[in-house]
């Protein structure tokens, strides 16, 4: 089995040092994927992607990616490794324009960033039209493209994206994961966080369920939907009925 | 106790709630559930007088308290927990608790000068009962400890004694569970059916399921701002539709569903 | 009657330089700086270390009043203020912002430094007014009635050049960009790989270097004494406040609203008063629009 492109091993982290949320995850991510981390309410999803973009403490456990040890970086260090995080809300510079949020995508490549805008612009073929306009001023779908641009400009090995199906309609939220194939078809490895599980899961290779800031099951993404441990992981086990 | 017919709320043109209409039992400990952007905590904000409603109607024991604000149905018997709770932090545990009550002869300017004795009867009094329900909380060795102090699930029970200083009927909880340790939970849990066998009756916001599917009977679920389906634990953990919904099931709408 | 507005645009000119500085400082990290006043100061008598060596009226160009030696001094009072600035960033501000200290905090900070930066300057130059040069230009009058001498229009030149040099740093440039995302958004701005540490470097030697060409520029105006800046401290703020404190144009607006208030109730002979009139101006437009004239609404 080849190695991991990402692998989070037993990783404990939280906001505060003191109230760890995430009490020892264990993922791989292997080249070329697309796996999706789901999982119930405060089950510690998102915070799991932001300790691994360096954005809180990791007290326990290691990060590699490709084989160095990325635990610990500083956040604005992932860029070099080739790593590109976007996060679920305020995830575009509002008050720059598009073109300028694709331009700061490139700050570490800037040779490349004509080759990256090219690319970027074939997958988001309506942000031409919108180049410069300020990119706050975009609709929520619109916007959800700038975002994605903007970390694809920096030309990641792997990709990670928190939720980015939120807050948009169904039918916005089916553009964008199509759009994520897409992605993956240009060579990028996906990490997602999804609340919308069964959208996510049916574009995914793989997935993992997470529950209370531990992992409870993973596997190939289609089984998972069918796997009756998830409906228990995220409607309560049913053994657990004494009511006084 | 608590109806809701047709409850609306739109925010420019966002329909958070769409229609909504059930009924909270007397006595009862009703959950209300369902998968983020589901519209329950708009319409829970709604019943506690947060904002009013775009349309629809409220009755509380009787009365029409739609448009009612928040410090109104407190009044009638019907006060609401905060998710996050943010005591006065620098005041004690107890001075928190006592000064909830509404209309203190205290409060006047006057009396404070010409009604002492009053006053310290009243002071007394409400200090009682306050150290009563610090005692049922198992909190009572924090009393004069500042209420900036207490650990996060100290200051959820607190929220739950604040409720409990003006004698409610109805208790609506906003998320009791979240951000908080197992055994902490417990106890939240056991004080709350008790409180429940003494006659007040819960509304609760909870993702907790497990805390959810032990406490509560019925449950309420809704989805995309309406009601899904309305039962017990065995009911809702086995109707299909409602594992759909928490898994982003489809739904037809094509406006934008506002996150959270 | 119209001579307000020529004066008006000198000390805008001079206020606007100034308070670059702190809007830069405001959005991009987050708390008021209270010590730019001395930031003025300082630069002006660091000019003044250098013109005494070279000797400021040599080589005066043309009718202008200074000659060379002052633009270099200017230059070199820029590099020297600026590393002046970032060692009290490294051993002050940064301990603060490492503590996560609380907004009021730093302004406190900048309050105590502003305090030293004062007492400092007394101390080793002296507490008596100083000047550049003892040439006084002659005046003349570019319209009817309104009359300016020569360096007033070297001071307005250089200033456009200044903002224009701004302008194209921030916008045209890789840097620029950064400050300006780093100043909207600070947490993508590191996701997006931006070093934030490098764009605070960054702001405080551009905001210390513009304020130097400003302390310089009003020296050479009126005098150099220790309290020069600090009473630039109130129009600078009222500019960047009045203006909008989220846009960079907004504060030069706003220093052109100061400056015009001040020339203009000086002109009335009210020099005295000139202070209450500006805030008056300054709560007039906040109660029509509090946001400032081109700031964005919360």
């Amino acid at each position: 089995m080849a190695e991991p492109m990402l692998a989070v091993r037993d990783v404990e982290a939280g906001y505060n040092p003191s109230l760890p949320i995430l009490h020892g995850i264990s993922l791989e991510v292997f080249e070329g994927e697309i796996v999706t981390v789901l999982g119930p309410n405060g089950a510690g999803k998102s915070t799991l992607i932001k300790a691994i973009a360096g954005l809180l403490s990791v007290s326990r456990g290691s990060v590699t990616i490709a084989g160095r040890d990325i635990t610990g970086l500083e956040t604005h260090q992932l860029i070099r490794e080739r790593v590109a995080y976007v996060p679920q809300t305020e995830n575009v510079f509002a008050r720059l324009s598009v073109e300028e949020n694709l331009a700061l995508g490139a700050l570490h490549n800037p040779d490349q960033f004509t080759a990256q805008r090219r690319r970027v612009l074939d997958l988001f073929p309506d942000l031409e039209r919108l180049g410069h306009l300020a990119a706050g001023k975009l609709s929520g779908g619109q916007r959800q493209m700038v975002a994605v641009g903007r970390a694809l400009m920096a030309d990641p090995m792997l990709l990670m994206l928190d939720e980015p199906s939120a807050g948009l309609s169904p039918k916005l939220a089916q553009v964008v994961f199509s759009q994520l194939i897409r992605v993956k078809e240009v060579g990028v490895t996906i990490l997602m966080v999804e609340q919308n599980a069964r959208a996510a899961l049916k574009i995914s290779d793989r997935g993992y369920v997470l529950a209370e800031g531990q992992e409870k099951v993973h596997g190939n993404a289609r089984s998972l939907l069918d796997n009756p441990e998830v409906g228990e992981l995220y409607l309560g086990a049913k053994s657990r009925l004494a009511r006084s | 106790m608590l109806s809701i017919v047709d409850l609306a709320k739109d925010f420019g043109g966002l329909k958070a709630v769409d229609g909504v209409s059930f009924e909270v039992g007397q006595g009862t400990i009703t959950g209300l559930i369902g998968p983020n952007g589901a519209g329950k905590t708009t319409t829970f904000n709604m019943v506690a007088g947060a904002f009013p409603p775009s349309g629809g109607s409220i009755r509380f024991d009787g009365t029409d308290i739609t448009s009612w604000s928040a410090h109104q149905t407190f009044r009638q018997g019907l006060v609401r927990t905060f998710q996050i709770p943010r005591p006065f932090g620098r005041m004690t545990v107890l001075e928190n608790l006592m000064m909830v009550p509404q209309n203190q002869i205290g409060e006047r300017f006057w009396n404070t000068w010409l009604r002492i004795g009053a006053i310290r009867a009243e002071e007394r009094r409400l200090r009682d009962k306050a150290i009563e329900i610090l005692d049922f909380l198992g909190l009572t060795r924090l009393g004069e400890e500042a209420a900036g102090n207490l650990s996060g699930g100290q200051m959820k029970l607190l929220e739950l004694g604040r409720a409990l200083m003006s004698d409610p009927k109805m208790i609506l909880l906003d998320e009791p569970g979240a951000g908080i340790n197992p055994t902490l939970l417990g106890e939240i849990v056991d004080r709350i059916a008790e409180l429940n066998k003494r006659g007040i009756t819960f509304l609760i916001i909870e993702h907790n399921m497990d805390m959810v599917m032990t406490l509560c009977h019925p449950i309420i679920v809704m989805a995309s701002g309406k009601l899904l389906m309305e039962g017990s634990a065995e009911e809702v953990q086995a109707d299909s539709r409602v594992l759909e919904a928490f898994l982003g099931g489809a739904t037809d709408d094509d406006e934008e569903v506002p996150v959270g | 009657m119209m001579q307000f507005v020529a004066d008006g645009i000198v000390s805008a000119a001079l206020i606007a330089l100034g308070a670059i500085g702190i809007s830069m400082t405001y959005n991009i990290l987050r708390f008021a700086n209270f010590a730019q006043g001395e930031i003025l100061t300082v630069g002006a008598y660091f000019a003044l270390l250098l013109v005494g060596i070279m000797g400021a009226g040599i080589g005066a160009m043309g009718p202008i009043a200074f000659g060379w030696p002052l633009l270099v001094s200017i230059v070199f009072a820029m590099v020297a203020t600026s590393i002046v600035v970032l060692i009290f960033d490294w051993l002050l501000f940064r301990q603060l912002r490492n503590r996560n200290a609380a907004r009021i905090t730093l302004i406190m900070a900048a309050f105590g430094v502003s305090l030293m930066g004062r007492n400092i300057v007394t101390l080793v130059a002296g507490g008596e007014p100083q000047y550049y040069a003892f040439f006084i230009p002659k005046a003349f009058e570019i319209l009817p009635g309104v009359k300016l001498i020569p360096d007033d229009l070297a001071i307005i030149a250089i200033s456009l050049i200044a903002f224009a040099a701004l302008f194209f740093f921030m916008n045209r440039t890789s840097m620029g960009r950064q400050m300006r995302a780093v100043a909207e958004n600070p947490t993508l701005a590191r996701v997006n790989g931006i070093d934030v540490r490098a764009v605070i470097r960054w702001t405080w030697m551009i905001g210390a270097s513009l304020a130097t060409v400003a302390g310089v520029l009003l020296a050479h105006n009126t005098q150099l004494r220790p309290e020069m800046g600090f009473d630039m401290l109130l129009p600078m703020f009222a500019a960047l406040i009045l203006g909008g404190a989220s846009n960079l144009y907004g504060t030069i607006l706003g220093a052109l609203v100061i400056g015009l208030t001040e020339a203009l109730a000086v002109s009335f002979g009210l020099a005295g008063y000139r202070a209450a009139i500006t805030f008056m101006v300054m709560l007039a437009v906040l109660l029509f629009r509090p946001q400032g004239l081109l700031g964005e609404k919360e």
